[in-house]
């Protein structure tokens, strides 16, 4: 016993003679926040990866405060690189950089609209091989340049980018405008014969459509009307998260607004929260603000009665709140509620409807009907020579809104105010 | 006679038969067998554990017909001495080969994973260290340190696939009979070799209390690998579709990176690799030792202590034979889990028949 | 025919030979602590012939040729008996025969001179030698060590009751020594002694000895009073709720403490002398019918068979019963509590108190127990368990925290939250040192300051108090030349090891620690995993006599 006892400690002191093979100190890594794959000028890919510098200026974490007040660059620096592939312009990469790039931290994957629009399987499949790439980074496709959009994304609020870029992710939950697919799920949604992949649409917004003079409008526009780029904005972040990027087969084929990836996300199950404007039903001139929210997961039913042709029928449930009222019309009340709902249900159908039949005209089911609709066959090869993703465009798919309105804020009664108009 | 192993309790030896046999989660056998059965992997795990209930009440059977002797004997007696060593000899290798396969997956899924500059000898020497060591240390403290590892294991696998339980969609398990309810049922029946681990009972048969002992610990070391299996692959099955599936080596470590809770918890595969690295550490050593015993049992050594270096050495062998991981997987941990109840499943009933026809009995003289 | 009977031989099966060696050497049960002291070698040697008969009996039904094996202590005992029998002679120049019996002589002259010679007076000036006269006819002396007897108990009754004039009147033909004891000698606790080498022992434990004209008995006196600590509240294992006491130096002191606790006539306390030269007293307590007899009987042959000159206290008694001096477990648990002690004596433990330090040891001992403490019993059940859960919570902390930062730092940063290595990858910026260095560096420093801590006299103690929270202090809170990180996790680690009940607990964990760094460094939580399994083997091998030491969670 006593020699195999001097054993174990031999044995764990031999090994320190020899080299730790993959220890490396923490501050021998370069940490990509962000990496971005772009169409390449001088060679095939333009990749960009952006790292923090990790100076720790001033004073420690309380220094960091002060350096967001300086130039941005300082805290970030974005690297961008003409290369073949990825992992060879990391290599590349690294003739310049004097630590070891790691991308087990990376928050971002984003790629350009040219390149998925001209087919990313091939990339994708071939990127997430490596062990440090982890499935659960966000996917994001940008309108424009990545390298550009890279340079960008800083945190305008706080001084930790990570934070600021998982909480922008979370925004999802807030508006509802994008539908956060992390890697792995859009790698599976590639791969699978039942959806087709999504992510998030992304664009520099240079704040050029924030108009500084012109005529006042009466025109109603509604929150999720716009692309990622298009909002009137005046400052804060260059960086735009808004709409979906949609795919057909590994390519981008279309892009949802917000309105539409709301309505996505309904039909998904997945969306939680958001704000919609309505006109009242009585005075179209008033708008309602509503809460809606998800009350449980959709109903969906599908039957294949029609020759091959896929029948649908989407069942969304709903509730909300009241968020803000113009009118004085007590939709508090039980009398005057379901009309306020009904209108709600229609408008949100509309919206619903509209989207899908968006996604049936670039044939992808985005929804994710096909998960359903394969529990109808029973084994992989019948599923597979169905060949749900090629039909989908013939399927008719009938939806119904059910929508309760379950609270009303913190007021139950709307007096009318005394000196509006008579 | 032989060599005095200890006697231990059924708790351990149903850790040490559950451990051996569920270590395979972890690696690259459930995503390969996703390749034939599809997402219909979990509904062949369980008729394989079915298929193996019923062996395992056959072998019952053949050993209460030789109360307090070990598989080893059981062959001596009912072949004679030839064709029982060609017997034994064929069952201690088959532990072997176990073994030193499912030590080179663990070292080439580690080293894909998480330590990619090691050389994979200093993996596998830690592994084959540690399995010296154990086995040294004799039968009654690998039950122990099975039985207290199993709890904190299972605890920990539940644990992941408790937490994992964001990424699952339950309509990834649809279309619901994979690739055929035939095609499951034929390699469930060909795969019920993933559950031939149980066997390492039968040679241990002798440091538990009596048959009835053995009966229970297989039964239950069955039904609780069989969860466990049935559980991990009906997890990533639901966590990916089966097309995704396929592609990955590891589906059970994916799955672990895969947990994320906020920005605080996520990536925390490092801290489940403790269970990769005992479940496999603990099985190997399990299984090594099997291998040992047999082979110092057929040939009726009194020790076998003096075995345990040539055979590591041995193991290291069979571990670093093949040239590639595709050659472990397709060939090697293949055929082990395609072919190896040839080895764990038919030899003892044959023993068993012959034993009935040739009115073999033991049990007489207690040895 | 042969080849025949050589392939038939291939096919039918036959039962493995036994070969049994001619001869055995046993290794009786009883070896050495089941024999009474005093028992003579013939007897002994009966004794053990017939006890290997009857091994011999069943061992080998089937072999009956089989030479009669020879037992060990019988052996060791043909070996060197005579040798020994020498080495006790006294002097040469002694009548041989008294001095190989050792027996008092009758001769009050004689006996005078052995005891002075074998004390070595007039040189050695502690020893007293009174001589006076018993009611003034009988001639006697008694002999005691000067500051360890009761001196007004010698000067107010002894001397002037065995000296009065007329205690030897009723006197009629039985022995003086028995006619002492019976109606003169006003001791509580005195016993007959025939033997110098005894004598001698009593003497020096503090016990007077009175030898009279013409007996060959002399009369041991229990006039013990010599400078003793008083009992105290415990140092070491405070508590708050619970018993106040703890134990002294004093065995005497010790055994009343834990008797008046268990009020049992089951209580068996016996004593044995251990340590060649200076004969430390180790009491070994146990509830008969409780313990296990066989750990009782393990326990005092042990303690007999410990050869060395010197015992001081329970930690010397301890290094030399444990079963394994590798282990990096404590084997025995000590405490300086009676109450505890009171409470493993309940438990069927065996208890063992050395003369000279205040602590008492109980065998066998689970890895559970070792993180036990008195209070745990005395508060709400809620609390008490959870003060467990916390320091188990302590001894993971203590064990893995250090090893388990270095492994993330150096193997796995992908593990680290985001913001936690950004804000460790900054201030590891500035440290010039390798991550394990810096660990290491705050490792040595914790622990010198510790060990520093405990040596240095009180009176500059507060300096190195002071000193030693500005060393550690600056390298945590003011941050920049210094590694927040490892000194957070060094002080979650210093307290969690603080948190045993057993400083000895603690220092095993140390050296578990030291191994697990240097398996992180080599390979993160790979080789970690893989220290933690060794350890486990290490830990679950081991019996503790007899008893599996991580008993308790089990296994």
């Amino acid at each position: 016993m006593r020699r195999i006892l001097a054993l174990i400690l031999i044995l764990s002191c031999l090994p320190a003679l020899t080299a730790c093979y993959d220890a490396l100190e923490v501050d021998d890594w370069a940490y990509v926040y962000t990496m971005g794959v772009d169409k390449g000028i001088s060679n095939k890919l333009r990749i960009t990866v952006q790292l923090p510098t990790m100076k720790s200026s001033g004073g420690g974490i309380e220094g960091g405060g002060q350096s967001s007040t300086g130039s941005e660059n300082k805290d970030f620096v974005v690297i961008s690189l003409d290369c073949p592939t990825f992992y060879t312009g990391v290599n590349m990469i690294n003739s310049s950089l004097s630590r070891k790039i790691n991308y087990s931290h990376s928050k971002y994957f984003v790629v350009s609209e040219d390149i998925a629009k001209e087919g990313m399987g091939n990339l994708m499949s071939a990127f997430v091989r490596d062990r440090q790439i982890r499935r659960t980074m966000h996917m994001i496709v940008v309108k424009g340049k990545t390298s550009d959009f890279i340079k960008e994304i800083n945190p305008v609020l706080g001084t930790a980018l990570s934070k600021t870029q998982e909480g922008m992710m979370n925004m999802e939950k807030v508006n509802g405008f994008f539908d956060d697919n992390d890697l792995g799920s859009f790698i599976d949604d590639i791969k699978s014969h039942k959806i087709q992949p999504v992510s998030v649409l992304a664009a520099i917004n240079d704040f050029s459509n924030y108009k500084k003079e012109g005529q006042p409008t009466d025109e109603i526009k509604s929150a999720g009307d716009y692309y990622a780029g298009e909002l009137p904005r005046n400052d804060g972040n260059k960086t735009e998260y808004l709409g979906t990027a949609i795919f057909n087969a590994g390519k981008m084929v279309g892009e949802f607004n917000g309105d539409e990836t709301r309505a996505l996300l309904m039909i998904k199950g997945e969306y939680e929260t958001g704000s919609y404007v309505i006109h009242d039903p009585y005075n179209s001139k008033l708008l309602d603000t509503i809460i809606v929210s998800q009350q449980k997961k959709p109903d969906i039913k599908i039957d294949f009665k029609k020759e091959g042709k896929p029948d649908i029928e989407v069942k969304v449930f709903l509730e909300g709140e009241i968020q803000a009222l113009q009118s004085t019309v007590n939709y508090e009340s039980m009398e005057y509620k379901p009309i306020l709902e009904n209108k709600v249900e229609a408008f949100l159908k509309e919206q619903i409807d509209k989207s899908i039949s968006k996604a049936l005209a670039l044939n992808s089911d985005v929804f994710g009907f096909g998960e359903k609709a394969s529990m109808k066959f029973s084994t992989i090869q019948d599923w597979e020579e169905y060949k749900w993703l090629e039909k989908f465009k013939d399927s008719s798919v009938k939806t119904e809104v059910q929508f309760v309105i379950r609270r009303t804020g913190t007021l139950i009664k709307t007096n009318p105010t005394k000196d509006g108009k008579q | 006679m032989g060599i005095n192993e200890g006697k231990f309790g059924v708790q351990e030896a149903v850790s040490l038969a559950a451990i051996s046999m569920s270590t395979k989660i972890f690696f690259t056998s459930p995503a390969f067998l996703t390749n034939y059965v599809g997402n219909a992997g979990w509904q062949m795990t369980i008729i394989s554990a079915i298929i193996s209930i019923i062996v395992f009440s056959f072998v019952y059977i053949l050993l209460k017909r030789f109360p307090g002797k070990d598989i080893i004997q059981i062959y001596d007696i009912s072949f004679g001495r030839l064709i029982g060593f060609i017997f034994s000899f064929v069952f201690a290798a088959a532990f072997l080969e176990s073994a030193a396969m499912l030590l080179r997956e663990f070292v080439d899924v580690i080293k894909v994973y998480v330590y990619r500059e090691t050389p994979p000898d200093i993996l596998i020497w830690t592994v084959v260290i540690a399995a010296v060591l154990s086995s040294f240390l004799g039968l009654e403290t690998l039950a122990r340190i099975s039985k207290l590892t199993a709890y904190i294991m299972l605890v920990t696998y539940f644990i992941l696939l408790l937490l994992a339980i964001p990424q699952y969609n339950p309509t990834n398990l649809f279309p619901f009979f994979g690739y055929g309810i035939d095609k499951t049922l034929i390699h469930g029946i060909r795969r019920s070799s993933a559950y031939g681990e149980v066997m390492i009972l039968t040679v241990f048969a002798g440091s538990l209390q009596g048959t009835g002992y053995i009966k229970k610990a297989g039964f239950i070391s069955l039904v609780f690998s069989c969860l466990i299996l049935t559980l991990g692959l009906l997890a990533f099955s639901m966590a990916y579709p089966y097309e995704t599936t396929q592609e990955l080596i590891a589906p059970v470590y994916v799955l672990a990176r895969g947990i994320k809770y906020g920005t605080f918890f996520q990536r925390l595969d490092p801290i489940f690799l403790f269970l990769w690295i005992f479940a496999s550490h603990i099985a190997i050593s399990i299984l090594f030792y099997c291998a040992v015993s047999c082979y110092s049992k057929i040939f009726r050594l009194s020790d076998l202590r003096p075995l345990i270096g040539p055979m590591a050495v041995l193991l290291y062998t069979l571990a670093m034979l093949p040239r590639d991981f595709a050659s472990v997987i397709e060939g090697n941990v293949h055929a082990l889990r395609e072919y190896g109840w040839v080895i764990f499943y038919v030899l003892p009933l044959i023993t068993l028949i012959v034993a009935v026809i040739r009115k073999k009995k033991g049990g007489t003289q207690n040895a | 025919m042969s080849i025949f009977t050589a392939m038939r031989k291939l096919f039918i099966y036959s039962e493995p030979k036994i070969h049994n060696l001619g001869f055995e050497l046993l290794e009786g049960d009883d070896e050495g602590a089941l024999q009474p002291p005093d028992q003579t070698r013939a007897n002994q040697a009966k004794q053990d012939a017939q006890n290997s008969g009857l091994n011999n009996n069943e061992m080998s039904k089937g072999n009956k040729n089989a030479i009669k094996p020879l037992g060990v202590s019988e052996w060791n005992k043909s070996r060197k008996g005579d040798g020994e029998n020498q080495k006790l002679n006294p002097s040469q120049t002694q009548n041989k025969n008294q001095a190989q019996n050792d027996t008092i002589s009758n001769d009050l002259s004689y006996s005078l001179n052995v005891l002075k010679e074998k004390f070595g007076l007039p040189k050695n000036e502690d020893i007293v030698f009174r001589k006076f006269k018993i009611g003034k006819k009988l001639d006697c002396f008694m002999i005691y060590v000067e500051g360890m007897i009761d001196k007004s108990s010698i000067n107010l009754s002894m001397l002037p009751t065995l000296m009065s004039k007329d205690i030897l009147e009723d006197m009629g033909k039985q022995s003086p020594v028995d006619f002492l004891i019976e109606t003169v000698i006003p001791v509580h606790n005195l016993k007959k002694e025939s033997l110098y080498g005894e004598c001698i022992k009593q003497v020096l434990s503090g016990a007077s000895v009175l030898f009279v004209e013409g007996c060959t008995e002399c009369i041991v006196m229990e006039t013990r009073g010599y400078e003793k600590r008083s009992v105290e509240s415990p140092k070491t294992e405070m508590v708050v709720m619970g018993a106040q006491e703890a134990f002294t130096e004093n065995l005497r002191t010790n055994l009343t403490l834990v008797r008046r606790i268990l009020k049992t006539q089951k209580l068996v306390t016996e004593l044995i002398p251990a340590g060649d030269i200076n004969n430390t007293m180790c009491a070994i307590l146990y509830l008969d019918g409780v313990a296990s007899p066989r750990v009782v009987q393990e326990v005092i042959k042990r303690i007999k068979s410990i050869k060395t000159d010197l015992i001081i206290g329970s930690g010397m008694v301890e290094q030399f019963i444990e079963d394994r001096p590798l282990m990096l477990f404590p084997q025995v648990l000590s405490t300086e509590r009676p109450d505890r002690t009171a409470s493993f004596i309940m438990d069927g433990q065996v208890v063992i108190i050395t003369e000279g330090a205040p602590f008492s040891m109980a065998v066998p001992v689970t890895f559970f127990r070792l993180l036990h403490t008195s209070e745990d019993s005395f508060t709400r059940w809620p609390f008490g368990t959870f003060l467990r859960l916390l320091r188990l919570f302590g001894l993971f902390c203590a064990t893995l925290l250090p090893g388990l930062y270095v492994a993330m730092v150096m193997f796995h940063p992908e593990m680290l939250p985001t913001e936690l290595l950004a804000s460790i990858v900054k201030s590891k910026e500035l440290v010039p040192f390798p991550t394990l260095l810096e660990v290491l560096i705050m490792e040595i420093a914790f622990e010198l300051i510790r060990e520093g801590g405990i040596r240095i006299p009180s009176i500059i103690g507060q300096t190195l108090g002071i000193v030693g929270a500005l060393i550690l202090g600056q390298a945590d809170s003011v941050g920049r030349p210094g590694k927040p990180h490892a000194c957070d996790n060094r002080f979650g680690h210093g307290i969690g090891k603080f948190r045993y009940p057993k400083l000895q607990h603690g220092s095993c964990y140390k050296n578990r620690e030291i191994l697990f760094y240097n398996c992180r460094r080599l390979f993160g939580l790979f080789w970690n995993s893989f220290c933690h399994i060794y350890f486990r083997v290490h830990y679950l091998q081991y019996e503790v006599f007899w008893y599996s030491f991580p008993d308790a969670c089990g296994t």
